[in-house]
């Protein structure tokens, strides 16, 4: 049976409580402070114990997670000792949890993130978060590494950007999106910069935030670095809407790594998503299988 | 041999030629954007181009450097592209490394310490400075040992635990410490995991800074839970009762309180042949 250690603050207990229960209905053997410490025993080396005998360390991230000096220290151990951490994020606290020592390896990794805000969240259902969460503890996640195009889109983007996404997922035309088919604790740098890297079509999504976001620039710096053809879509809104428009022009125009967008014919969901779909899906497969673009 | 791309700011250009210089002197192969851009060609790509034909990056990370939007750029393709980072320190710049998402957790990769001049408590001279860029440069890279006897230490006895550390190496037992055995450009605090894990016993070198120090006490905390030999030596100079009293307010240094100590003074040797016979019996399993 694997042993899995949980390492959460006590305001967050009644989480804690129900993730338990899932956790052991499915077989996992869970270890948690109020039933696996004896009376008698040394609270600290029954804590020790316990991660040192776990084979993979939940930390459940909130603010009052990072608060704890308990907390911090199980975190400290876990990754001293070379357990795996699955990361669950209770309440936002992703700046805080980079600004301490032991915490903030956690920084670069995938949560499954219980907020209920936030691109990461709003992409998945609960249950898909807890299913993702044991089947990389029973050890049956599949890796998909075979993207051969990446979609790029600014954060509040993400509802679009996963239509697409599983439209062209749909149309046997492999894709990859930051929001989806990742593993917890994944890191989320690495396997963005692999997605790029393995691609051979770049597809950003353009709106007026695109400009300005850090990782989008820098994603489409990757993707010119390595020569990709690029399908810019733009959102309905700056398609139908000529003052947000201008904005995205000027924006691209200000910033090294966006301004050669500009100079490519765009895509855009006029006069329907569908139709744009489609010409999006023929140039691709006339990209990938070596014709020029017409 | 590997080919090396030199990143670093226009403004600290006189310490780069310099060590430019030297490194082909000792024949190494550099990509230099001042002698490797073609006139006429567009320079932007001739450095990702240049990035590109290169294994390692030497990475000469300064307050200019983390101010360069170019310079960041540079330090962003390299990551992404999975290329050796070899990052140098020329001044205090840690601040302004955490302030941008291209230079975040450089701040943890084992570094050369121009600025400081010294490597885990440890002083170079400007000459060890160099060979360690050079070393690296060229591929060095340090293998974890077997049977370690992993060196515990506040930055103030970083010389005397060294010389322990190397004392015991020439008696053909295994040792790592900070100060010799870290490899340039990995993550330091992985590197010293990944040694605590493969540890016999920690040697704990001790003084009246030790208790304060919060990597001690998470060291001692760890050789604990895994129940290794603890071996402490009182560190030459050390002020006894101000020592003692800074364990007694550690929960982490009250678990060695009732070790016996070894002390270097009156007699290093004495202490040294006691040391070794320790190592000795750790090795073959024995009770200390």
């Amino acid at each position: 049976m694997v042993k899995v250690f949980v390492s959460y603050s006590r305001d967050d207990e009644e989480f804690v409580r129900k993730l338990k229960s899932q956790l052991e209905a499915q077989g996992i053997d869970v270890w948690v402070d109020w039933q696996d410490i004896p009376a008698g025993f040394s609270w600290r080396q029954a804590i020790y114990d316990g991660i040192l005998k776990s084979e993979f360390f939940i930390p459940c991230v909130s603010p009052s997670y990072i608060a704890s000096e308990m907390c911090r220290m199980e975190s400290y151990l876990a990754q001293a000792h070379n357990k795996p951490a699955l990361p669950l994020m209770l309440h936002d606290s992703y700046q805080l949890e980079a600004s301490y020592p032991e915490t903030k390896h956690l920084h670069d990794m995938y949560h499954l993130d219980f907020t209920g805000k936030g691109l990461y969240s709003l992409s998945m259902s609960d249950e898909q978060r807890l299913a993702n969460l044991l089947s990389v503890i029973k050890g049956e996640a599949e890796t998909r590494n075979d993207n051969i195009l990446y979609i790029a889109f600014p954060s509040a983007e993400y509802a679009y950007a996963n239509q697409i996404w599983a439209d062209l997922n749909a149309a046997n035309l492999p894709s990859y999106i930051s929001t989806m088919g990742y593993q917890v604790g994944d890191d989320w740098n690495k396997r963005h910069w692999q997605g790029v890297r393995r691609s051979r079509i770049f597809i950003p999504i353009l709106t007026v935030a695109a400009a300005s976001s850090f990782y989008m620039k820098k994603e489409v710096l990757l993707a010119r670095t390595l020569n990709l053809p690029m399908l810019p879509i733009l959102t309905l809104d700056a398609s139908s809407n000529e003052g947000h428009l201008n904005n995205l022009r000027k924006g691209l125009d200000e910033s090294f790594e966006m301004r050669l967008l500009s100079e490519i014919q765009w895509l855009q969901p006029l006069p329907s998503y569908e139709s744009m779909l489609e010409s999006l899906i023929s140039i691709a497969r006339n990209i990938l299988s070596g014709n020029e673009r017409s | 041999m590997s080919k090396i791309y030199i990143s670093y700011s226009r403004k600290d250009e006189a310490f780069v030629r310099d060590l430019h210089a030297k490194l082909e002197a000792n024949g190494l192969e550099t990509w230099v954007d001042w002698r490797d851009i073609l006139a006429g060609y567009p320079w932007r790509e001739a450095l990702f181009e240049g990035l590109a034909s290169c294994d390692s990056i030497l990475i000469c990370l300064s307050r200019h450097y983390a101010e360069s939007e170019m310079c960041r750029m540079e330090t962003f393709i390299s990551r992404a592209y999975g290329k050796r980072l070899i990052p140098l320190v020329l001044d205090d710049c840690f601040d302004l490394l955490l302030e941008h998402d291209e230079l975040r957790g450089l701040i943890e990769l084992q570094a050369i310490p121009y600025a400081s001049k010294r490597i885990i408590g440890l002083e170079l001279s400007d000459d060890e400075l160099f060979q360690m860029t050079l070393e690296t440069a060229k591929g060095l890279y340090k293998p974890l040992r077997e049977n370690l006897f992993y060196f515990a230490y506040p930055a103030s006895a970083a010389a005397f635990a060294t010389k322990i550390a190397k004392d015991l190496q020439t008696a053909a037992i295994s040792t790592w410490i900070g100060t010799q055995d870290h490899n340039i450009g990995y993550d330091w605090q992985q590197e010293q995991w990944a040694a605590m894990m493969k540890a016999r016993a920690f040697i704990l070198v001790l003084n009246e800074k030790a208790a304060l120090s919060d990597h001690i006490r998470r060291q001692v905390l760890f050789a604990h839970t895994r129940k290794l030999p603890m071996l402490p030596i009182i560190a030459p100079e050390t002020d006894f009762a101000v020592m003692q009293e800074r364990f007694a307010d550690s929960w982490e240094m009250r678990l060695i309180s009732e070790i016996q100590w070894l002390q270097a003074e009156p007699n290093y040797e004495s202490m040294l042949e006691a040391l070794k016979g320790l190592a000795g019996r750790v090795l073959e399993n024995k009770k200390l």
